[in-house]
């Protein structure tokens, strides 16, 4: 294989899957790229198994072929090269590689192209639909920060995805806390379709639609996102989502609208106070047009904060874990923030004040006698 | 021609002794354990190695026990013989030591087996020879109540055995050890192991662990071990017995006894739990020695594992385990960290004998406010050290009377932000519900675990229901754990309950790991210069620490040089 493209664009392009090489593998292949050389362009790939991240860049092909090479140290190389050009220029059979910049050049071991596990191709698709620039991305910093992080329930780990009647509905728990994000998409006029997506695949996809809209592709066990700058297919989790509709309140028995900025900065501060302390908690105490944050932690000091709020509704005082408030209040995009409680024990809700398209729900601490 | 024959009773019989006679040593076992089932007070071993060539020694076991008549003694000798049992059923509420009737039959058909026995009901003795399994003499003798059984001649009729035995002299230790462990662990009976006239030791018999121990492993020994008490399942498991501070630790297992109502045993789980008691007071590579007797429903202990019946099947050993477990290191928590009297200050010549050294730090720009604050003592010869310097920024070198401590600064301050964290976690305040609550299957027992323990779940934080038949669920968890709300949580719940931990603590077991994380990362590092003030107040909290030996981590704080060992290292001892 040999091929000649410019600098900055094949820098890009290997960035892009190099993100889900891991650099521990058992298998070594894995801990490469697939690069493939194909008419006028080059194809680059990676996988760990459970996705596929390819992109594409258009390159004056000399010799078509393919290859694998060590992921990291190919990329840090293209991304340090001053040249506007690089040529790369490999032994496909025994997988060595010459990268040739200017009068210089750097050889590395790589490995044939046959020795890359196969990833099972797309199945039959349930249909093609694009979301809008920036909508990927929102709804990911929406929902992936409430997965879960540990293996114990892996299909926690994912993010529960509902397509059909016009719209996508994300929906992410760990248990303790849940975040439902949608946005409409006038194509999908099917019947809703379940499933559930790994954080990681979905995260990648965020990361690689950019600013870009991006088509999403549904089978039966896998999705796969593109764009213009590449594309990724990811293994939908098996498993049983919970019933999460189950645990969501009726209704609500006080309602604050508050500023998002000064909300956020108000917890942060009253954090401090106690951010050694994982067993503390912040209270939030209602009464009518204000909201009291504080806390206390031992040897450390205590906090107060007081914010002018909208409010209907009765007066309580609950108790939160700190860092679960501040994730929530954190993924509000809209300048006003509505805090709704439904009771004592029950879970309280926050959304955003001039859109539907968000909502989190965490549950208060109980206070124990 | 048929080519299966039966096996004559002998032959059987030396296969079967194979399995219960493998050394000398198993044979004085077999016929103490005898003596002990016999009821017998004073029991006396006798040793004979006189021959030359490495013949093992004869042994002669007498007991002053309940002795037989001539009908028993002579079916005694006969595979499956016994007294101690008749039917299957008693086997589970065994009190005897023996009960599979084979012991003695399998020495008779491996060495020159003779006997003398008197009953009480009798008014003369009995004695008789046995030879290959084959009774040559027999006839009435002249004896007070009780019994004699001598083994000549062992392994002359097999000599691959004969070929496998060491040395005379490991021979007799061996034999030594089973029967000094057998010996500790019935401190009510009588011990005398005699070789060749030279009592090797005598126990009084007065049914105190610590003479008997003293008798068989020193007096020294004794002197130093400490109590150990502790009672489980309200009290129908209990632990008593006598460990010896680390320091004794050994490269090997040999002086570790464990007796399960009142049978010596070999179990490898209590053991374990033992070793852990001790967890980082112990390098690696040594270990404990301690006589602990454990007491348990004769119901659940199934010695019937193991042809020797050294190993034990014991139910709820997890159970025992912890009691176990906690037992000892409540003993070691309390007995004083080191023995060695308290109070001196440092002297002049130590001060100066430090400065130079590009390592050591000595040149205090702070000179320390010498206030002890409100911290209570709990490790009182810590509180009397003085540090000298600072070496290679990551040791103090402290100063005692008699000793000198290199102390890891982080992992002594580890230990001292650990304690106050775990304090702070004993005493929850919020528990964390679940949107999903957490569904556990569950046996029976774990069912009834669970139930017992509810309260003090609840106090921690836990809210549990139940879920139906076998079923639970998990709606609160505490708030430390909030993130940690997972099945696994679950399992670490069950586990610490089967082992007897979650009524004490009830989070710290789940919590310790994480704690002890928040300790290292909070902790002072190496590398980083120490004022005398810093270390003057680092020694004041670890003497005011539970456990200022190890961090929580499990690696050890503290290095001590004890004046002893260091003048027996220049060859200055005896010389003061």
């Amino acid at each position: 294989m040999r091929f000649v493209a410019e600098q900055p664009i094949l820098a890009r392009a290997i960035q892009i899957p190099s993100r889900i090489v891991s650099p521990q593998n058992t298998l070594p292949a894995l801990a490469g790229v697939l690069v493939e050389a194909r008419g006028g362009e080059v194809r680059i790939s990676a996988t760990d198994l459970t996705s596929l991240i390819e992109t594409r860049l258009p390159a004056n092909v000399e010799a078509e072929g393919s290859v694998i090479i060590p992921a990291q140290t190919f990329s840090d190389l293209i991304q340090r090269i001053p040249t506007a050009d690089v040529r790369v220029d490999s032994d496909d059979q025994r997988g060595q590689v010459v990268v040739h910049y200017g009068r210089n050049r750097a050889t590395l071991q790589g490995m044939a192209a046959r020795d890359m596990p196969t990833f099972p191709a797309q199945e039959s698709t349930q249909g093609d639909f694009t979301l809008e620039p920036g909508v990927l991305p929102r709804l990911a910093r929406q929902t992936l920060f409430a997965c879960a992080r540990d293996e114990s329930r892996p299909i926690l780990k994912g993010v529960h995805i509902a397509l059909g009647e016009g719209k996508i509905v994300m929906v992410s728990t760990d248990g303790t806390r849940l975040s439902q994000a949608w946005a409409p998409v006038p194509d999908l006029r099917s019947d809703p379709v379940n499933f559930v997506v790994a954080a990681k695949g979905l995260q990648e996809a965020a990361r690689l639609s950019g600013s870009e809209g991006v088509t999403i592709t549904v089978g039966p066990k896998q999705i796969r996102f593109s764009t213009e700058a590449g594309a990724i297919t990811t293994l939908l989790l098996e498993g049983r989502f919970p019933d999460y509709q189950r645990v969501l309140p009726d209704g609500f028995v006080a309602e604050l609208t508050v500023d998002t900025g000064k909300f956020r900065g108000a917890i942060e501060r009253v954090n401090l106070i106690i951010h050694r302390d994982h067993a503390a908690a912040i209270r939030v105490k209602h009464q009518p047009g204000t909201m009291e944050l504080s806390s206390e932690a031992m040897d450390v000091g205590q906090a107060y904060e007081m914010l002018d709020v909208m409010s209907t509704g009765e007066d309580l005082e609950l108790s939160f874990n700190p860092s679960l408030l501040l994730d929530g209040v954190k993924s509000m995009e809209s300048d006003e923030t509505v805090f709704e409680f439904s009771g004592l024990q029950s879970p309280a809700r926050l959304r955003e004040k001039d859109s539907s398209h968000y909502f989190h729900i965490v549950l208060p601490l109980r206070q124990l006698v | 021609m048929s080519k299966i024959r039966e096996l004559s009773s002998l032959v059987a019989d030396q296969i079967a002794a194979g399995e219960v006679v493998e050394r000398p040593a198993s044979v004085a076992k077999e016929l103490v354990e005898n003596a002990l089932d016999a009821g017998a007070r004073r029991i006396r071993i006798t040793l004979d190695t006189l021959e030359e060539g490495g013949a093992p020694p004869a042994i002669i076991v007498e007991d002053d026990g309940a002795g037989m008549d001539r009908t028993d003694l002579e079916l005694s000798v006969r595979r499956h013989t016994t007294s101690k049992i008749s039917a299957f059923e008693d086997l589970e509420r065994l009190s005897t030591l023996g009960f599979r009737g084979e012991a003695l039959a399998s020495i008779a058909a491996v060495s020159r087996l003779t006997l003398e026995s008197r009953d009480g009901a009798s008014q003369i003795g009995y004695r008789m020879v046995v030879e290959g399994g084959v009774i040559r003499e027999r006839g009435p003798v002249s004896r007070d109540v009780g019994t004699r059984v001598s083994s000549e001649d062992l392994f002359v009729t097999v000599p691959p055995r004969l070929k496998a035995l060491k040395s005379v002299g490991a021979e007799v230790s061996a034999i030594r050890e089973a029967v000094g462990a057998l010996a500790v662990t019935r401190p009510e009976v009588a011990f005398v192991l005699v070789q060749n006239g030279d009592t090797l030791f005598a126990t009084p018999g007065d049914g105190v662990l610590r003479h008997a121990v003293a008798a068989v492993f020193g007096a020294d020994r004794a002197d130093k071990a400490l109590a150990v008490t502790g009672t489980a399942l309200g009290g129908a498991i209990t632990v008593t017995g006598l460990i010896l501070p680390p320091d004794q630790a050994r490269g090997n297992r040999s002086a570790q006894v464990v007796g399960v109502n009142g049978r010596l045993v070999r179990n490898f789980g209590l053991r374990l739990a033992v070793e852990q008691a001790y967890g980082p007071l112990l390098p690696d590579r040594r270990y404990p020695q301690f006589f602990l007797a454990v007491t348990v429903d004769p119901a659940d202990l199934d010695p019937n594992a193991h042809p020797t019946k050294a190993e034990v099947r014991l139910a709820h050993e997890r159970a025992v385990q912890g009691v176990v477990r906690q037992a000892v290191g409540e003993a070691l928590r309390t007995a004083p960290a080191f023995s060695l009297p308290v109070a001196g200050g440092v002297g002049e010549a130590g001060m100066r004998a430090a400065e130079g050294s590009p390592l050591m730090q000595t040149d205090w720009l702070l000179a320390g406010a010498d206030d002890a604050g409100a911290r209570p003592v709990l490790h009182q010869e810590l509180a009397a050290l003085v540090p000298i310097a600072q070496w290679a920024l990551r040791y103090i070198i402290a100063q005692g009377p008699d000793v000198l401590y290199i102390i890891d600064q982080h992992a002594a301050q580890e230990r001292v932000f650990y304690d106050q964290l775990r304090a702070r976690a004993a005493e929850p305040v919020f528990s964390q519900p679940l949107l999903e609550p957490l569904r556990l299957s569950l046996t029976p027992r774990e069912e009834s675990l669970l139930r017992q323990a509810e309260a003090s779940l609840g106090a921690a934080g836990f809210r549990i229901k139940d879920g139906g038949p076998g079923t639970v669920l998990i709606e609160e968890v505490p708030a430390l754990l909030a993130d940690a709300a997972d099945l696994r949580l679950a399992d670490q719940v069950m586990a610490s309950l089967e082992a007897g931990e979650a009524g004490e603590h009830p989070v710290s077991w789940a919590l310790d790991h994480r704690l002890a994380t928040a300790a290292c990362k909070a902790a002072v590092k190496a590398n980083r210069p120490l004022s005398h003030v810093e270390m003057v107040d680092l020694i004041r909290a670890m003497a005011a620490s539970e456990n200022p030996r190890a961090c929580p981590h499990g690696r050890p704080v503290i290095l001590a040089l004890t004046l002893d060992g260091v003048d027996k290292h220049f060859g200055r001892l005896g010389r003061r």
